[in-house]
């Protein structure tokens, strides 16, 4: 059974029907991709999977759980952690802030104790290490360049120890070398047996890294196979012509 | 002139109070709480009726409230605290939801406070209209002579403060104050870290209500009467200035603001040499004064006099 199945979820805003009954699938351990055109409706899959908005109908679920339409904090704690395609870090807050923020207790715990716990901070050093930004973790975030955003969202999602990672357009935007960094540390982290689905533009990033691909045009799914079949497949290159 | 400094003393303790409340919600959470006063005259009117003797015993026979039992001090404020507690834990729960807009809690919040006025001075059965509740006793007000009451009032109030300025401090570098700073920044990546925004918000709106509420009830046994002109919109301005100018988001911005807007000031300016007319017109000019300050801290240093800063973090030993 896959980690993460959609089916025929439909989501319209207004007259608009952003998501029109997609169904698709993320396998344990594999990274998936989610490619279209612009408007495809990828990121409004992304909200609906991560209880950013609730579905107008359609199921999801996740390890075999139906998590939809549940609230967004309780879909994390499930162990599914989701990136936003324009970066919301806290920006008046610090890097290390940033990243210790979701390993507080959702209790009054919270609020009797004063500091942040040495493991927990001893933590988010190592992650912000992976990503290469250490030494900016007592920097506010709103400092960082955009890709150390980037950098910074996905060690905070990693903080959470998700089993499902869904990075909306981790290249987008991102200089060539950092876009490098970004790649490989989601290969490394992919290899601990995390999954991933990513929505990414670049398609050599989704070449590289994806075991499976599914391609997204005016809010259905149109096919999901693995890259080769994806590249040679006429109907997608329609999807993206048909879009200019 | 010894009178002067007390009485500005207390006025200034009671506002850091206000101010601090109010930071919680505002400066921490971005909650914007637009009647502070509401929930001040609720914790007033609250110990004010646990602590009115009934009027056979006060004289005022024709005075009319809801309960009037006569109880001692600290008793009318943990019911001030209570009840206050239970009031903005409903409305917390109406209305913070997790996607609520912040100008719908500014409605609501200012909507609070001027339906609880209404009921006070229409609702005479309640807590006597708009004569308001007289003749509560001072506590411990035949041990203290009479005469340095103010003093000992002061001393009380500066406690008081002391102390909600400690807890402020402590909410904002506890990892709670850590999260409530998130969700003031972006609700909805805070979700996505997996915290329960809604609970965050009520819980932290309930606190300031507290501690608004706890100003209340000191103010109470201190001026012997609760009466609806005290609570007046104005009262508000002035609690948001204070927090405002001062600087929100940190426990030194309310400190610094009661300071310079209450006692250098509004009560400051009591010292300019002026008679007759001259006088009057300061008295007059004061608001606008503070008006000003406000409009222009708002549009050149919005961050107020103490700016908020990024806070480093110091970890806790495992
Ligand atoms: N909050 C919203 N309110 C109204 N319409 C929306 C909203 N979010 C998305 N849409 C619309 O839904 C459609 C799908 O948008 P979505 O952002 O999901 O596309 P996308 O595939 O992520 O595009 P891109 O590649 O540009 O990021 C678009 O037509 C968009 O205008
Ligand atoms: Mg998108």
């Amino acid at each position: 059974m896959p980690l993460l199945q959609l089916r025929d979820v439909t989501k319209a805003y207004g007259g608009i029907i952003a998501v029109n009954g997609a169904s698709f699938d993320v396998a344990e351990g594999e990274i998936t991709a989610l490619i279209g055109p612009n408007g495809a409706g990828k990121t409004t899959a992304f909200d609906t999977i991560s209880g950013v908005v609730v579905p107008d109908s359609g199921a999801i679920t996740f390890d075999g759980e139906d998590i939809t339409g549940l609230m967004s904090h309780v879909i994390t704690k499930h162990g599914l952690g989701r990136t936003f395609q324009i970066t919301r870090e806290l920006s008046d807050m610090t890097v290390l802030e940033n990243m210790v923020v979701s390993t507080i207790s959702n209790d009054l715990g919270s609020l009797l104790r004063s500091r942040i716990a040495a493991d927990e901070r001893d933590r988010a050093m190592e992650l912000l290490a992976f990503v290469g930004i250490e030494r900016l973790a007592d920097e506010p975030a709103k400092s960082l360049s955009y890709g150390q955003r980037k950098l910074l969202e996905f060690a905070a999602v990693l903080m959470t120890e998700p089993r499902l990672i869904l990075l909306d357009e981790p290249a987008g935007g991102v200089n060539p070398a950092l876009l490098e960094r970004i790649m490989d540390r989601i290969e490394e982290i992919n290899r601990k047996g995390v999954s991933f689905l990513i929505v990414e533009h670049n398609m050599d990033v989704v070449m590289r890294l994806s075991h499976s691909v599914v391609v997204m045009a005016h809010g259905q799914v149109i096919l999901q196979d693995t890259p080769q079949v994806v590249r040679e497949d006429h109907r997608v290159l329609d999807a993206y012509l048909g879009d200019v | 002139m010894i009178d002067f400094l007390v009485t500005a003393g207390i006025l200034v303790a009671f506002f850091v109070i206000l101010a601090s409340g109010l930071n919680l919600q505002w400066g921490l959470t971005g909650l914007a709480n637009l009647g502070p006063v509401g929930f001040f005259a609720l914790g007033s009117y609250v110990s004010g009726l646990v602590m009115i003797p009934p009027p056979e015993v006060t004289g005022f026979v024709t005075d009319t409230f809801v309960i009037s039992l006569g109880l001692p001090w600290p008793v009318g404020l943990v019911a001030a605290l209570i009840v206050t507690g239970v009031v903005a834990t409903v409305i917390g729960w109406m209305l913070l939801r997790t996607d609520t807009a912040p100008l719908f809690v500014a409605v609501i919040t200012l909507a609070f406070a001027e339906i609880f006025f209404l009921l006070i001075i229409t609702q005479k059965w309640l807590a006597n209209g708009f004569n308001g509740i007289r003749g509560i006793d001072r506590p411990l007000g035949n041990l203290v002579e009479f005469g340095t009451y103010e003093r000992f009032f002061l001393v009380v109030m500066v406690v008081a403060a002391a102390l909600v300025f400690w807890f402020v401090r402590h909410v904002e570098a506890s990892p709670y104050g850590r999260v409530l700073k998130g969700i003031r920044e972006d609700p909805a990546a805070v979700a996505a870290l997996g915290h329960d925004v809604r609970r965050f918000r009520i819980s932290a709106f309930v606190l300031g209500c507290l501690v608004l509420a706890l100003a209340g009830a000191l103010w109470t046994p201190f001026v012997t009467v609760v009466e609806p002109s005290a609570f007046g919109t104005e009262q508000t301005f002035l609690v948001w200035a204070v927090l405002i100018i001062g600087g929100a988001g940190n426990a030194w911005g309310p400190l610094v603001g009661g300071l310079v807007i209450i006692g250098l000031i509004q009560q400051g300016t009591r010292f300019l040499p002026a008679t007759g007319e001259i006088a009057e017109l300061t008295v007059r000019l004061r608001g606008v004064v503070i008006g000003l300050l406000f409009i222009l801290f708002l549009r050149f240093r919005p961050k107020g006099l103490v700016p908020e800063r990024a806070r480093r973090i110091l970890p806790e030993d495992p």
